[in-house]
């Protein structure tokens, strides 16, 4: 009989040892201090460490905190005193124009930018010639590192897109996928992605859509999904907005029932709509346009 | 506690592996029992009486058998096997079945076929108790199966001691099983969840017949994954479980797909129902009568739904019709036997995939384009795009020729170098899906 070598069964047991290892050192001395995965198993820690864009985003902070000189001398105040208010607020237009008939066409120098729920629009309702930058399982954390192709772009990460096109308006609508994170980091990678939009795009006008509410079985499923949770994001999200050239726009407004729901005969799973359902939202984004006063 | 999880491989396993494998030989059934418990008592969620149930029966089983075995005693037989179909109809009927323990169909079936077997005086009863319990109880095949032929099971009675070969031969089935189940079957779940998420309603025809697909596919996969899990695991302590999946896709007509798919199932029901009933040596009346009574109780066996009867029904018409006309017709050609066999087996588990009868008709209406009417005409070529490498995986896997290939080369150090990988892929997805608030990837 051939002999039976040993390398599976070695190397399984000496990675398995390797990986429980890594997985107690990351848990215990790098993420205790941080309370990231304070639950997990120490052999699926340095998995979800892998995956979890959000989780890699706290760490780089920690890091590149750590990375600074130390100060050798006494920093030197703010110049500005902190205090003073503005007089203006600087955004604010002058003047409101009026609310403008909006057409299928006003799309036309659109990019949406969002998770499964924009994939479905995309999919189902798209809307003028509007293009879509949105992958399943996108969050605030992974969206500049997130690679989406559209029917007039290549797959490309969204600031090669924003480089090479140039847009009049873009709606953001992002943040289910990250609603379980504590609300400051949610909100810091939202800004950090708003900078990135701004700086790539300086002139157009940048949409913040609220985060759709879940149906109620859903949001009894988990803390995170429910409505307090979201609507306390939601108020977080509508804050970056300066009524200028960053907007917000609230969909439960419309789409959610009595009691603050995602309706259940919009949706299968509790968080997706149905296809008709895709289509009313893409058509209401329409309808609200108008409100919008942007020409 | 299933066995694709991080607490089965990376806790259960080892700890009780290394048990098994140190303690002497004599005391190696106490150690599997008190495995074969402690992972009940794991997969329970917190329903300790499961395993208090099955420890019960099995005791009962095992004194059963002894009394069965002094004389033929009909009414005994009759009494156990009324107490065990009560014991079974009281939890799938009771409350829908959300309160059946886990694999209570499995081991109900298997002490049947035991005690039937006994009072036919196929073999003397067991008289080790801690060897009766061990085989009865084994963790590997306790909440799906295999179900032993009895008299393999007394076989196994005799102690085992495993080799080195069985333990390597046993952990690659295991990592084999491992990957068709997380790597291929639940994600092309992911693909069969897209029909009811965007509205059976709203897809379009070629799309209807995608999402059946990749339910057939990850149904097949999924179960035949697990009892490789299974085969692996029982080889990995020594013992050989026979083969659930026999290439089922391989096969030529409806009737030799069930003697090729979860065949453990099929052989009991043939062994203990349809021979008994006379099998086909009565007239063709009388074997329709006994294929409509297998099939009957086939369909009740996987649930108490009028869908499963669907399910089982259309089958049973099926095969009838295959004795009746069509099978010598099948046996004639050589590619229109597959084509058709794999169409009416894809039309067969709809009512498994929708329990719903509603849903059920919208959801064939789109699959022949007759009602309703597709919100996105080209659905089907994004989900083909987005799935296209798993669909064309699962259809190469669901033929014969891959298990022949890897028969060849199962020992090279190739061989254990993609295991290796792929055990580790898998690990990798079973850590990061599960339900967490710092990562859900669906959405």
């Amino acid at each position: 009989m051939k002999k039976i070598p040993l390398t599976l069964v070695c190397m399984i047991v000496i990675s398995s040892v390797l990986v429980a290892c890594l997985g107690a050192y990351l848990k215990y001395e790098v993420l205790k201090p941080l309370d990231i995965f304070p639950e997990e198993n120490i052999m699926s820690v340095p998995f979800k460490l892998l995956a979890d864009h959000g989780a890699m985003y706290t760490l780089r902070a920690v890091a590149q905190e750590e990375l600074l000189p130390p100060p050798t001398e006494p920093l030197v105040p703010p110049t500005q005193a902190p205090t003073e208010p503005p007089t203006v607020p600087p955004t604010e237009p002058p003047t409101e124009p009026p609310v403008i008939e909006v057409e299928e066409s006003w799309f036309d120098d659109v990019l949406f930018i969002g998770d499964s729920r924009t994939v479905g629009m995309r999919d189902y309702a798209r809307l003028g010639n509007a293009e879509y930058f949105c992958s399943v399982g996108m969050t605030l954390f992974n969206a500049e590192n997130t690679w989406a192709g559209d029917k007039n772009f290549q797959s490309t990460t969204l600031e090669n897109l924003l480089t090479e096109r140039s847009y009049g308006k873009i709606y953001i609508i992002l943040g289910i996928n990250d609603c379980g994170y504590p609300h400051d980091t949610l909100i810091d990678s939202y800004e950090d992605l708003l900078k990135l939009v701004r700086e790539k795009q300086p002139d157009s006008v940048i949409i913040l859509q609220s985060i759709m509410a879940v149906s109620k079985s859903k949001a009894r499923s988990a803390w995170y999904f429910g409505m307090d949770n979201i609507n306390a994001i939601n108020e977080r999200i509508a804050a970056l907005a300066d009524g200028g050239m960053i907007r917000y726009v609230d969909v439960n407004e419309w789409i959610a029932n009595e009691d603050g729901y995602l309706p259940n005969d919009m949706t299968g799973d509790g968080c997706h709509l149905f296809a008709d359902g895709y289509q009313a939202w893409a058509q209401w984004i329409l309808d609200s346009a108008g409100d919008l006063r942007i020409p | 506690m299933q066995f694709n999880s991080i607490e089965f491989l990376f806790c259960f396993l080892p700890l009780f592996l290394a048990v098994y494998l140190i303690i002497p030989a004599r005391l190696r059934n106490a150690v599997l029992i008190l495995g074969s418990l402690s992972f009940y008592v794991l997969s329970g969620n917190g329903n300790y009486w499961w395993a208090g149930i099955l420890a019960v029966s099995t005791a009962l089983t095992y004194f059963a058998g002894l009394s069965l075995a002094k004389s033929g005693r009909g009414k005994l037989l009759a009494l156990y096997l009324s107490l065990m179909g009560l014991l079974l109809a009281f939890f799938k009927l009771y409350a829908g079945g959300i309160y059946l323990p886990a694999g209570m169909s499995f081991y109900l079936f298997q002490m049947a076929a035991y005690l039937i077997d006994v009072y036919r005086l196929k073999f003397v009863p067991e008289r080790d108790l801690l060897a009766f319990g061990a085989q009865l109880t084994f963790f590997p095949k306790l909440l799906s199966g295999p179900m032993m032929d009895p008299r393999r099971l007394q076989l196994h009675c005799r102690y085992c001691t495993p080799t080195y070969e069985d333990f390597h031969d046993g952990l690659q089935e295991l990592i084999i099983g491992l990957s068709l189940k997380v790597l291929l079957a639940n994600r092309l779940g992911g693909l069969w969840a897209q029909p009811s998420l965007i509205g059976y309603e709203h897809i379009s025809t070629p799309a209807a017949w995608l999402g059946l697909m990749a339910f057939t596919m990850q149904l097949y996969f999924d179960f035949y994954g697990y009892s490789l899990m299974a085969m692996g695991l029982g080889r990995m302590l020594g013992y050989d479980l026979p083969r659930n999946f026999d290439d089922p896709y391989a096969a030529g007509s409806v009737s030799e797909f069930y003697r090729r798919w979860h065949v453990t199932l099929g052989a009991w029901f043939r062994e203990y129902l349809y021979i008994p009933l006379g099998g086909s040596r009565k007239g063709i009346k009388r074997t329709i009568l006994n294929l409509a009574v297998v099939w009957l109780f086939t369909g009740l066996w996987h649930g108490v739904g009028g869908n499963y009867l669907l399910w089982a029904g259309f089958l049973c018409l099926l095969i009838i019709n295959e004795r009746l006309w069509l099978g010598a017709l099948l046996k004639k050609t050589h590619v229109i036997c597959h084509v058709y066999t794999v169409f009416v087996i894809l039309l067969s588990w709809i009512p498994f995939a929708i329990g719903d009868w509603n849903r059920m008709t919208v959801f064939v209406g789109r699959l022949f384009g007759f009602c309703g009417q597709a919100a996105n005409p080209r659905d089907y070529a994004i989900w083909g795009n987005d799935y296209a490498l798993l669909l064309a995986v699962g259809v190469v896997l669901a033929t014969p020729f891959p298990r022949k290939l890897w028969e060849k080369i199962r020992r090279s150090t190739l061989a254990d170098v993609m295991l290796f990988v792929l055990f580790w892929a898998a690990v990798y997805l079973i850590a990061t899906a599960a339900q967490d608030p710092f990562l859900y990837f669906q959405y």
